[in-house]
This record gives structure tokens, C-alpha cells and sequence, in this order.
């Protein structure tokens, strides 16, 4: 079953000849599945996230939710966020700043959606509020809280309606690293206790990561990859995407020869084997790439001179220049004096090969 | 605990939103209310006192008659004067609250509230009783010594510009301070490391960085100089001296011939087309200014060092400023209305000291137009508050509608409130065989109200624009109708800034003046229009009696407005 499908969804800001931020996007979200639109600033995710919640009307395309219209161009069909089976997280967690917690959570099921009576909402608001572990604070007001707290109260709120659609808009974006740690399992463990779809916008690849049946990486209004985060991780669509996950050394070579399943990439006057991709042809010039993760220095390999070394927590990070560019390399260990000459080793499973643009 | 995937249908249906109709309502409602005056403005211009002919008539009346060229030329002569008078006073007042160390920093900002909620006619009346050239004390003394004729004669255009001048020291100082509160206290700081003086630091770096605010500051206030009745009126027609707000009002109030509200109409479209032309630069000229650089997160807060002189320099300059503008006229008063008969201080005079001034009478008078005047002050901020949050909030919601609104707000700015009372007046009398509106304080009611409802229009406005959208984005999702999201949720978290613009409207509503005095009749008076009769009529004691009453009602809502201004504790 589906639970959201965008079909060429377009959005342009300003008019006939504005700025186009979404361009002919395609999604499809199952039902039940936490789904991670991940991008940079200004690649149109959260523009996205708000047209899901009827919050920004596209311009062109079509939208369903379970299955129903909530938006199309062609047969003028607009649904109001109102009427939408939603709820919504915002990165300011858009508190009422009048109410307590019980407040906030008890008026959205009166005076929301659910229309809940007196007593029903109070129950609820107190269910959802220990399952949130927040219960203790059900009569502070809000803006005594702190930021986690006040993210959980977020939460309750968005989760007591029950929607069939959680959206939520970089949720930990506001949280110290250990904290984000922490609360990106525990939204990952409700979604999944409650059954609920989720789609969430996040800038952090470890948000992905941590959150994501499936991630949808984006970049100047269209979907580049979509797949489950570790198929993301280790074979991304592209080395902008792989940059995406984290450092990428790369090296500029082109394809000597291929056979079944496997093709030999020449790289100066080395000679490194990959997995066949579709689209290699022989001759053809690639970008070569690894992660520091599966690199290390070894007695042979690709020679370069250390060029820095410096502590990075526990590791050292050393900036390695092979001749073709620069490399950067974990250890640990003492520092490498500067100008020394190392090998650096590649496990072959961790190559990359990118077509050159 | 078991917790359930809703298997609420997909779509909700369509909810009724009684609350947000209502809303809607009133929101066209007020607009109605602020676009009759101007439709009826244009149109009773059109339609000759003379001949009740359709056409320029009137406009080719007013051009052509001999007073025109001297109106138009006196009213510029007090513009312009005046803006001159209060720059001089409101920049270097604001310079030393905004950028200094000057000790009594505090002072000075319940100074310039004061101004605000004191009524122009009562510092104008102050003066009457000090400086009229009959019985005015100066005079009064400079005869006793021997002089001829009077000293000073306050009904002369100096002291019109002095004094109008002075009363907008206030409401500058709320404009000027937050400019310059806005510029980085480096400024200072680099001038004197190189040895720049304090004063070229003002007017050669701080004054130019921020000539966009004072632009804008300059253009809103020769609005408010051309429109403002109250000077003109209590100082300029006894000795006929004439700017477009008297002269509206005498074509209404001539004893001998009929109103003529033809004229009347005529001057006030002009008057407005102009006002409007500075007010949308004025627009503009803001737009532009607060775009330039504001203060940032690391930007130092401006404390330049006076030393001792300069303290006790900014001291005097400020005492004098406080005595000329609250001081001197409320003790004007306050001796007037403890006299029988107006004379210099002496110790005969201070033996003739009584209360007889606030006796039988005095309190039966209080009652009666204190009473009106009470009713309207409570009255009309309440329902002004009511339709600008409407407006505001549709504003919000529906962005077509919203600057349809904010344009017709700007533009019923631009018509004086003379003009409106005139056109109210009109109006009232056209329905008055359906709707016995006309003289009853209900028309006097609406129409201070739809004086204001622009003003108070800017603040609710702002009071929400504050507030995070997202608060009523999440309502939206959540399925909260917009009429339950305004009065659960926007409301309770602006309330500050909407207390604050009840209280603004409320002494705004205190220091009306010709409204009131256009609308009054026999059975209808306030104190603002008593005070003004019993001194035109010579009954000096009793409009200054009335006066001091005006001037404790004031204070009861200044200081709430103090209150609820006052500086957080941190």
C-alpha cells in the first residue's frame, strides 16, 4: 500500500518565470516506511516535507495520500493541511508558548483532527506523554524546558492524533551530538512500534543513516539515488553522493579492460580492479574512489609524501600527496614526520568508480 | 501500553469554523468603515455647497478664493517649523539615551511617554493662561511693572511652531532611539581611539548612517504636523491665522451661514492626496532603511563616556525640555484652577488660593462629560483592538485580501481627523431618518475609531508578526480551524503587544481634539471639548479645573502604559 506518491511534482517560486525549485519530482513512500529526504541547504527537501503537509502548493505534477487526491494540477484539486491525515514536526518544534506540556498535547487532540472529548484527550495526552518518558513534566510550561524535553513534547504532540503520516523537519538539528545520538533511536523505535509512515528532512548523514528504511538524496529539486542507507553508503550513484557519506579520496584514471564482472582501471602506472558497472566502455576516463575507513598505510600501494599530521580524536589525520592530488589517511600512532615517504593500501572491495563529468 | 494506527478515513471531511467567519466578518467589516470616509470624502467634495450642482465647483471655490496662497503657505511655514523644533530637541534626547552614559537615561524615556499621552490642547491652554496677551500671567506682571501692552503673545505662529514642535519631541523619541539603538557601539568607540569629538561623531558618522530612519522619521511626522488640530486651533484662530485643519473647521462651524461641507470636502481630498504621496514615500524610504546593516550578534551596545560637564550640560538641556513641555503648563494649570481670577504669583495672589474652582459645580460637571469621555476612552480601544486583530489575522491567512487591507489602511492615514469627523457627520445626517445615529455619542464612537484603527492596525500587526509562524503551521496540521487557532493561540501569545496597542489607542482616544469638537452638541460633550468651549467663552478657571481632572485621568492610564512597558528584570 502506498501511503504518499508524488508524480512529476513541480514547484516555482515568483511566477511563469521564476525560480524552480522542484523540477518534475517522483516519489513513492510505502505505508509504514521511515523514508529520509537527505541534501544539502537548498536542494528543495523541505519544500517538499511542507508541500506532503499542504503547507506550499505545487505548481505542476500530482499528489496522492493513501491513495486519494490531495493534489492535481490537471483536475484542480487542492486539500487543506486540515483535512490531511498528518502530523508534523517543525525544526523549531513551533511550540505554544502560552500552555504547559498537557496543554499543548490536550488542545490539538480537542481542538484538532480528532476532536477528542475532555476526558479522552486528558488520557491520551497522559499515554503519549509517558511513552515520550515526559510525563513527569506534563504541568511545566514549555518554555521552561530544555531543548530535548521541548522535542519530545513536539513529538507527543504530533504523535497523540495517531496521523497515518508522521513528517518531520530536521528533528535533531537542534540537539547536542550525544543527545542527537540517542533521541535518533528512539524515534526510529516509535515509528516503528506505531506502524506509522514517517518522512523526514535532514541535512546529516547520520540521521539518514540511523532513521532510514530508504534515503532519498536530493539536489537542486530531483531525487538522485533512492535505496536503503547502506546501499547509499557503499555504492553511491555518484561522487557527489558519496561525498554526501563522508570523505572520498579520489584518483583520476580511465578503463584498461573488462571482462565478466570485473574491469581494470589504469591509474598512472598502476593497475587496480573493480566491479563491472553497466555503463563502463574501454578507453572511457573515470574517478577512481575510496573511503579513508578502507585505506591504510602498508609496504606497497600507492606511494605518496606525507604532507600533515595531526590529531583528530583518537586518530591521526594525515594529508597524504600522491602525486594526483592529495589523500587523507587515518592511523594511529605517533605522528608522521612531514615529507616522509608512505604506501597506502586499498581493500578492493572498498573502490568506487565514478563516470568523469 | 498497546498504541494503534489510527483508522480514521484518509480525508477528513470539511470542518465548520464558525470563529473564523466571524473573523472574516469583522475584517470586512472595518474595511467597510475605513474606506466610507474616503469614498465620502471624494464624492461630498464633488457636490457644490452653492449650487448643488455636480462637479469641480467647490474645488475651483477653494482654489480661487483669496485665502488660499496664505492657508496653504502657513500650513508649510508650521510643517516644516516644527519638524525643525522637534529634531532639534528629539535627536540629541534620543543620542543620549540610545548612545550614552547620561545618568538619567530613565528619565528621559518617561518623559517622552508622558508627551505621548499628554493632550496637545492642555499644553496649549498651559501657555494660554501663561502668555495670552489679555490676562496671560507674563503680561499680566509686565504691566504691573510698568510695561505697555503684553510681553509675549502666544497666539502668534513662533509660538505655534514652539509649541507643536515640542509636543512631537515624544513620538520621535520612540522612532529615533530604536535607529540609533541600532548601530554598532563601535562607531563611537573608532571615532574617539582617533580623536574625533563627540559632536562631529553624531552629526558626522552616526546622523548620516542613520538618514534612512530619520527620512522616514521626517516624512511620518509632516503627516502628522499638517494634520494635527490642536495648536493651530487654540493658538492660531484666535488671531486668525489659518493652516488646512482651522479652515476645514470653520467651513463646518461658521455661526452665521449653514456648514458647508461641500468646501470642507474639497480642501480635505487635496489635503489627503498630498498626505498619501508622503506617506508611500515614507514607505518606501523605510523599506530601504531597514534593509541597511542592523545590529548583529556580536555588535556592542553604544555607551559613549560623558564626563561631569557634559552630564550636567545634558541635565540642564533636558530639564528645560521636560519643564517646557510637561512642567510649565501642568503648573499652569493647576495655578489657574486655584484662582478666582488669573494674576502673576504674588502673596496676595497665594492668599486668594482655594478650591473653589473644584467645587459642587466642577463635580457635576465631571460626572456628565467625564462620564462620556470615560465610556468613549474604554469603549473605543476595545472595539479598534477587535477589528484589528481581524484584519490583521486575515491579512495573514489570505495574502490577496491581506494588501487589499494594508493598502486601504495606508491610505485612510492620509485623511485628517478633521476631515473624517466632517465626513462622519455627513454621513450620519444622510441616514438619519433609518439610523438616528447622527449627535449621539455612537457616531462620535466610530468615528474616533476609524481614526485610529490604521494606527492601531501597525502594532497588532507587529504585535504577530513576532510571534514563529510555525506555531499556527502546526495548528493547520493538525486540523485546528483558524477562527480556534486565533483566539487559543495567537491571541494569549501576542498579548503584550495587543495590551499595548489597547493602551496606545486608549491615550490617543484621551487627547482627541477635533472629532470631538466637530461631533459634540449641547448633549453631547467631552472634557476635551468642554475644556475647549469654556475657554473660548472666557471661563478660564473652569477649563482649567476640567483640564487638571483630564490630566489625572491621563496619568491613571500613562501609568499603565509605564507598567507595561517597563524593562523586563533580567
Amino acid at each position: 500500500m502506498t501511503a504518499i506518491a508524488l508524480a512529476k511534482i513541480e514547484k516555482r517560486f515568483g511566477g511563469q518565470n521564476g525560480i524552480l525549485v522542484l523540477d518534475k519530482l517522483d516519489l513513492t513512500i510505502g505505508e509504514g516506511e521511515s523514508y529520509v529526504l537527505l541534501g544539502q541547504s537548498g536542494c528543495g527537501k523541505t519544500t517538499t516535507l511542507r508541500m506532503m503537509a499542504g503547507l506550499e502548493e505545487p505548481t505542476g505534477g500530482e499528489m496522492t495520500i493513501s491513495g486519494n487526491a490531495v493534489y492535481s494540477r490537471a483536475d484542480r484539486i487542492w486539500v487543506a493541511p486540515e483535512r490531511r491525515p498528518i502530523g508534523m514536526v517543525f525544526q523549531s518544534y513551533a511550540l505554544w508558548p502560552t500552555m504547559t506540556v498537557m496543554e499543548n498535547v490536550r488542545f490539538t487532540l480537542e481542538r484538532g483532527r480528532t476532536r477528542l472529548a475532555r476526558a479522552e484527550a486528558v488520557a491520551r495526552t497522559r499515554d503519549v506523554l509517558e511513552m515520550m518518558q515526559i510525563g513527569h513534566l506534563a504541568d511545566r510550561r514549555v518554555t521552561q524546558l530544555s531543548g530535548g524535553q521541548q522535542q519530545r513534547v513536539a513529538l507527543a504532540r504530533a504523535v497523540a492524533q495517531q496521523p497515518r503520516i508522521l513528517l518531520m523537519d530536521e528533528p535533531l538539528s537542534n540537539l547536542d551530538p550525544q543527545l542527537r545520538s540517542d533521541v535518533r533511536g528512539e524515534i526510529r523505535r516509535l515509528c516503528k512500534n506505531l506502524g506509522t509512515t514517517a518522512v523526514i528532512v535532514t541535512h546529516d548523514r547520520d540521521d539518514a543513516l540511523g532513521l532510514a528504511d530508504r534515503v532519498g538524496v536530493m539536489d537542486k529539486g530531483r531525487i538522485l539515488q533512492q535505496a536503503a542507507p547502506s546501499d547509499v553508503m557503499s555504492e553511491p550513484g555518484s561522487l557527489f553522493i558519496a561525498r554526501l557519506f563522508g570523505e572520498v579520496n579520489t584518483l583520476d584514471g580511465h578503463v584498461a579492460a573488462l571482462d565478466d564482472g570485473h574491469a581494470k582501471i589504469a591509474v598512472a602506472s598502476q593497475v587496480f580492479s573493480v566491479k563491472r558497472q553497466l555503463w563502463m566502455e574501454t578507453g572511457q576516463t573515470v574517478v577512481l574512489g575510496a573511503r579513508p575507513l578502507s585505506q591504510s598505510f602498508a609496504e606497497n600501494g600507492i606511494a605518496g609524501t606525507v604532507a600533515e599530521s595531526h590529531l583528530e580524536g583518537q586518530m591521526r589525520r594525515n594529508k597524504v600527496d600522491v602525486g594526483d592530488g592529495m589523500m587523507t589517511i587515518y592511523h594511529e600512532g605517533t605522528a608522521l614526520p612531514v615529507g616522509e615517504r608512505v604506501f597506502v593500501a586499498t581493500r578492493p572491495e572498498g573502490w568506487m568508480v565514478f563516470p568523469t563529468r | 501500553m498497546s498504541y494503534s494506527l489510527g483508522r480514521a478515513p484518509a480525508i477528513s471531511g470539511r470542518r465548520q469554523d464558525p470563529l473564523g467567519k466571524l473573523v472574516v466578518v469583522l475584517a470586512v467589516i472595518a474595511l467597510a468603515l475605513l474606506l466610507l470616509p474616503i469614498a465620502g470624502l471624494v464624492l461630498s467634495s464633488l457636490f457644490s455647497d452653492d449650487t448643488a450642482a455636480f462637479g469641480l465647483g467647490n474645488y475651483q471655490s477653494i482654489i480661487g478664493s483669496r485665502k488660499f496662497v496664505t492657508v496653504v503657505t502657513n500650513t508649510a511655514i508650521l510643517a516644516f517649523g516644527s519638524l525643525a523644533v522637534m529634531f532639534l530637541v528629539a535627536i540629541p534626547l534620543a543620542w543620549l539615551y540610545a548612545r550614552t552614559d547620561f545618568r538619567w537615561r530613565g528619565a528621559i524615556l518617561i518623559a517622552a511617554t508622558s508627551q505621548i499621552a499628554i493632550p496637545g490642547f492642555l499644553v496649549a491652554l498651559g501657555y494660554i493662561f501663561l502668555l495670552n496677551p489679555s490676562n496671560g500671567l507674563v503680561n499680566l506682571w509686565w504691566r504691573e511693572v510698568g510695561g505697555q501692552g503684553s510681553l509675549i503673545n502666544v497666539y502668534s505662529m513662533p509660538w505655534i511652531i514652539l509649541l507643536q514642535g515640542l509636543t512631537m519631541v515624544g513620538p520621535a523619541f520612540y522612532f529615533l532611539a530604536p535607529a540609533l539603538s541600532n548601530v554598532d557601539g563601535a562607531m563611537e568607540e573608532a571615532a574617539s581611539a582617533h580623536g574625533v569629538s563627540k559632536f562631529d561623531a553624531l552629526f558626522r558618522i552616526l546622523l548620516p548612517m542613520t538618514a534612512p530612519a530619520l527620512i522616514s522619521t521626517a516624512l511620518f511626522f509632516l503627516v502628522i504636523s499638517v494634520e494635527t488640530f490642536d495648536y493651530a486651533g487654540m493658538l492660531g484662530m484666535p488671531a486668525r491665522i489659518d493652516v488646512v485643519a482651522t479652515w476645514i473647521y470653520q467651513f463646518t462651524q461658521s455661526s452665521m451661514t449653514l456648514p458647508q461641507y461641500g468646501h470642507a470636502s474639497a480642501i480635505g481630498t487635496m489635503t489627503a492626496a498630498i498626505l498619501l504621496a508622503l506617506i508611500l514615500v515614507q514607505m518606501l524610504v523605510f523599506k530601504r532603511g531597514t534593509e541597511a546593516g542592523t545590529i548583529g550578534g556580536r555588535a556592542k551596545v553604544a555607551s559613549v563616556r560623558l564626563g561631569k560637564g557634559a552630564q550636567l550640560a545634558a541635565l540642564t538641556g533636558f530639564a528645560i525640555y521636560a519643564f517646557m513641555g510637561i512642567g510649565l503648563p501642568f503648573l499652569m494649570l493647576v495655578w489657574t484652577a486655584l484662582l478666582p481670577v488669573p494674576q502673576p504669583p504674588s502673596l496676595e495672589a497665594l492668599s486668594q488660593l482655594s478650591l473653589t474652582g473644584f467645587g459642587a459645580q466642577f463635580w457635576a460637571e465631571l460626572a456628565n462629560v467625564g462620564g462620556t469621555t470615560l465610556f468613549i476612552t474604554l469603549f473605543v480601544p476595545t472595539c479598534v483592538l477587535l477589528f484589528t486583530i481581524a484584519m490583521s489575522w486575515v491579512a495573514m491567512r489570505t495574502p490577496t485580501l491581506g494588501r487589499t487591507i494594508n493598502l486601504v489602511t495606508v491610505v485612510s492615514l492620509a485623511v485628517p481627523s478633521i476631515v473624517i469627523a466632517v465626513v462622519f457627520n455627513i454621513g450620519g445626517l444622510a441616514v438619519h431618518r433609518y439610523v438616528p445615529l447622527f449627535g449621539t455619542v455612537w457616531l462620535l464612537v466610530i468615528a474616533i475609531g476609524t481614526r485610529y484603527v490604521a494606527t492601531a492596525h501597525r502594532i497588532t500587526e507587529n504585535a504577530f508578526r513576532q510571534l514563529n509562524p510555525e506555531m499556527a503551521e502546526y495548528a493547520r496540521t493538525a486540523g485546528v480551524t483558524s477562527g480556534r487557532t486565533l483566539f487559543s493561540i495567537a491571541i494569549p501569545a501576542a498579548r503584550t503587544g495587543l495590551i499595548f496597542a489597547w493602551f496606545w489607542v486608549a491615550l490617543l482616544t484621551l487627547r482627541e481634539l477635533p472629532i470631538t469638537l466637530i461631533m459634540s452638541n449641547y448633549d453631547l460633550q467631552t472634557l476635551a471639548s468642554r475644556i475647549f468651549l469654556y475657554n473660548s467663552s472666557g471661563q478660564t478657571q473652569q477649563s482649567a479645573a476640567l483640564s487638571v481632572a483630564l490630566f489625572a485621568i491621563v496619568t491613571v492610564f500613562l501609568a499603565g502604559f509605564l507598567y507595561l512597558t517597563r524593562r523586563p528584570r533580567a
